[in-house]
């Protein structure tokens, strides 16, 4: 059985890298159109997921399952959906699962659609400096929450594989270049399976006429264009194009960015198909049961609101390609297993208490209130709410890949406080009043083990 | 109840090295020279005849082991760590020992040798966490304070701005009349405070104190037998120690232009001393000047200036070396930098060398009550020590 599409929503990061830019570095010709998503120094997969599954809304808390995908998880062997589990506050008797590789997205998509629960995926690409990996990958996250319930925005019409042994994409353990195999025989090879996996859909679903629109996810643009206008010449739309301009292929999260996109372009009755070609080819065919938007602002087929282009140096920063002298500062705490696990509330959902005689606020929860209250505590979730800046400051001293770092005292309307670090600013976006909303972001990392905490973040500073 | 030990103790006898950057120096180094230079200032006395010792190090050292070992001494030993108020509270309770007839004489010393980490700030060592703290500075914390107390007393940015130039112009002309024991000897011109590079925000290094080696120590006895030891004792008059509950994370206040730890200890300090106008029954006050914008906030939470006031007294100069109350002379951490084990203790020794007449070119006309202010952590969970010293008894 499959269960109906409750909620979507994707999260692209605030920073992008201009083709032309990564072009002049290298070649002295700033040559390339639009650019690519990159994630910020402090996210990765796990943290852009929850970015993404915290923006289905409140359904996400009663779900039963969830699915993360991505073929850059931050740590093997850890189940790294139980971060994102923690991080968006599910209930404690879930079921959850890491699905790997580039074929991720497809999976966990499937996934849901069949028991129900949540798909998050996430991703980001990476590939030699100058390779169609770097230049026409990207990063970002999307989720997808499948259920009963009559406010449903999709249903699953049907899906369909094509598996293929094929040697198309690929990535040795321990590096961090993603390779692909040659433009020619990767065309002749995913081609074949995205026309058979067309045709078996069609016949799983009974549904002969070609969808209203579809996307198909795959890293070389112009076979993803050139299938995509195969399966519907008259119908293609532009959310392919417009999402390869100004985000590019997000690996294991790129099928549902393309799918969100296509469901927001859709008005009820459109059906949609979304095709994941790498590895063979798998699909899935959705019906709108609502007119979209629904999770973007501005909905597909606009440009996202602008973020802020970074340079070519920044970005090979960021992604560690390039050696950075750090500040002169002590070495930061590596992660204590046993403080995180015990304090995981607080530091994965941010929930702090509030005394149930006074009213008062702690953030950091505390058991003690100063009007002499013990234990007399209810949890008081801040992850949802708006902060106010109370006021803010430049910091010079803190070492960060992206300098000045900015920290602000935020303000919940509430007696409770919070000195955050400020993400995807810059100073001069920070002035008292600024809204913020709170982000979960990979603080850190000792010995490449990454610690994660919320910072705040102008409010509505990436589509949805 | 708290109960006063007003002129129940004394000061006999101190002593403080020079704070710097003392590469050729180590805490062992130190911690002979300020001791010594202690008893050596008090006739007759030896180190047998120091019953106890507290011995205050933030970082520098564990256990009481490293004075034992440094001094040869065979004697109580109790190491003492409260933030950066560690060697004011290695005074308090040597006072509160030999208050309580235990000891007839109990030495407090305090010594830090931050230099050696190669960092220019702070390093704390905390146990494992769950790391959630914020990665923000020092530095970044206070320079949130110039603009919210700007806010909360709507003055003019500029104004506060200025203020803040003035508290480290002035610490550092004081510091320039300290060639002997101060890191910094020079007047620094307020255009160049002004130009300086930004440190975090609007704060540029010379609203900064610095780290520093240094050690100082005082020896303390029962008031009754001051004048036994020397005929210049200094008297406390009264001593207060307040640790904030941290009220949620950085909650310092509605308007955050404020400490209330130092506004409660305040109050009980000068109870205890009998203290009704601080700002005219004080000759002079050490300060915790860490950053300007502290000690901009500190003259009203200390009573010597109205609240939204401050930057206005700061600027007529009425904390100058000659103004109505003498707000560090000596230089402050501004000049002498931190040592965070001997930062408190270096503070009362200029209320001692102020009260006997023995400060030089930055001696008070006639100085009768003086206050050292000295605390440790940030705006919403501060330690705060207050004493209060005076030349006579009575
Ligand atoms: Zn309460």
């Amino acid at each position: 059985m499959t269960h109906k599409l409750l909620a979507y929503a994707t999260y692209r990061p605030h920073y992008t890298l201009p083709r032309s830019v990564v072009n002049a570095a290298l070649t002295g010709v700033a040559r390339g159109s639009g650019e690519r998503t990159v994630a910020g120094y402090d996210e990765d997969a796990v943290s852009m997921a929850v970015a993404a599954t915290r923006r289905l809304g409140a359904g996400v808390r009663s779900a039963d399952q969830l699915y993360f995908g991505t073929a850059t998880s931050p740590l093997l062997d850890k189940s790294c959906s139980l971060i994102v589990h923690a991080a968006s506050s599910m209930h404690d008797r879930a079921f959850t699962l890491d699905v790997t590789g580039l074929r991720a997205g497809f999976g966990v998509l499937k996934s849901a659609s069949t028991t129900g629960g949540v798909a998050a995926m996430a991703d980001m690409r990476t590939g030699r400096p100058g390779s169609a990996v770097e230049l026409e990958g990207g990063d970002g996250a999307a989720a997808f929450l499948f259920g009963e319930g009559a406010d449903a925005v999709a249903e699953v019409l049907g899906s369909a594989s094509v598996p293929m042994e094929v040697m198309d994409a690929w990535r040795v353990p321990g590096t961090s270049h993603a390779l692909v195999g040659e433009d020619r025989f990767v065309d002749h090879a995913l081609g074949r399976a995205v026309r058979e996996v067309v045709s078996e859909v069609a016949k799983a679903t009974g549904q002969t006429d070609p969808p209203t629109t579809s996307v198909v996810s795959t890293l070389n643009r112009r076979l993803a264009g050139a299938l995509a206008a195969s399966i519907r010449p008259d119908g293609f739309t532009d959310v392919q194009a417009v999402h390869r301009e100004t985000t590019g292929y997000c690996g294991a999260a790129d099928i549902g960015l393309l799918l969100a996109d296509a469901l927001d372009a859709a008005v009820a009755g459109d059906t949609v198909l979304a095709v994941s070609a790498g590895g063979g080819a798998d699909a899935l065919l959705l019906r709108a049961l609502k007119d979209g938007p629904l999770a973007g602002v501005g909905g597909a087929g606009r440009r996202r609101p602008p973020g802020e282009a970074i340079g070519y140096y920044q970005y090979l920063t960021w992604r560690g390609e390039i050696g950075r002298e750090p500040a002169r500062r002590p070495a930061r705490p590596s992660v204590a297993p046993p403080p995180s696990f015990r304090d995981s509330d607080w530091k994965f959902g941010l929930v702090g208490s509030e005394c149930l005689e006074c009213g008062k606020v702690y953030l950091p929860p505390q058991r003690v209130c100063r009007c002499g209250a013990v234990d007399e505590v209810r949890p008081f979730p801040v992850a949802d709410l708006t902060g106010t800046v109370v006021a803010h400051t430049t910091d010079g001293v803190s070492d960060s890949p992206n300098p000045p770092s900015l920290a602000a005292l935020v303000d919940f309307g509430t007696t409770g406080r919070l000195l955050l670090e400020v993400a995807d600013a810059r100073p001069s976006e920070i002035t008292d009043g600024t809204e913020v909303e709170m982000t979960f972001r990979r603080t850190y990392a000792v010995d490449g083990v990454p610690n994660y905490f919320w910072k705040a973040r102008p409010k509505n500073r990436s589509s949805k | 109840m708290t109960r006063s030990l007003c002129d129940r103790v004394a000061i006999v006898g101190m002593g403080c090295t020079k704070f710097g950057e003392l590469w050729d120096t180590s805490a062992d180094d130190l911690l002979v020279e300020a001791t010594h230079q202690a008893i050596g200032s008090v006739p007759g006395l030896t180190k047998d005849g120091i019953d106890a010792y507290w011995y205050s190090t933030f970082a520098s050292g564990h256990a009481g082991l490293p004075l034992a070992k440094a001094l040869k001494v065979e004697r109580p030993v109790t190491r003492v760590e409260n933030y950066c108020a560690s060697g004011s509270d290695a005074f308090r309770n040597a006072a509160f020992a030999v208050a309580a007839g235990v000891y007839d004489v109990a030495m407090a010393v305090g010594v830090e040798k931050l230099k050696d980490s190669g960092y220019s700030g702070l390093t704390v060592n905390e146990p494992p966490g769950n790391n959630t703290g914020p990665e923000v500075s020092s530095p970044a914390i206070y320079a949130l304070l110039p603009s919210t107390y700007s806010k909360a007393y709507d003055v003019a940015p500029g104004d506060v701005r200025q203020a803040l130039t003035h508290i480290a112009w002035r610490n550092h002309s004081n510091g320039a009349k300290n060639p002997d024991r101060a890191q910094y000897t020079s007047v620094v011109p307020k255009e160049k405070i002004e130009k300086a590079p930004k440190v975090a925000g609007d704060l540029g290094v010379f609203d900064c104190s610095g780290v520093a080696d240094g050690a100082a120590a005082a020896i303390i006895v029962r008031a009754e037998d001051a004048l036994k030891y020397t005929d210049k004792p200094v008297y406390l008059k009264g001593m207060s120690l307040y640790a904030g509950m941290s009220n949620g994370a950085a909650t310092a206040g509605e308007r955050h232009a404020s400490f209330p730890e130092v506004v409660a200890c305040a109050a009980q300090v000068y109870t205890e001393a009998g203290i009704t106008d601080p700002r005219s029954q004080l000759s002079m006050a050490e300060v915790h000047d860490c950053f300007t914008p502290t000690e901009m906030i500190l003259m009203e939470d200390l009573g010597f200036s109205e609240r939204g006031q401050a930057w206005k007294d700061v600027l007529n100069g009425d904390f100058d070396l000659d103004g109505v109350l003498a707000v560090n002379p000596d230089g402050g951490l501004k000049s002498f930098g931190h040592p965070v084990g001997a930062s408190g203790l270096r503070m009362i020794f200029e209320l001692w060398l102020q009260f006997r007449g023995e400060a030089g070119p930055r001696q008070l006309t006639d100085p009768e009550l003086g206050l050292a202010h000295n605390m440790g952590g940030f705006p919403g969970e501060f330690i705060s020590f207050i004493s209060i010293f005076g030349k006579e008894l009575g």
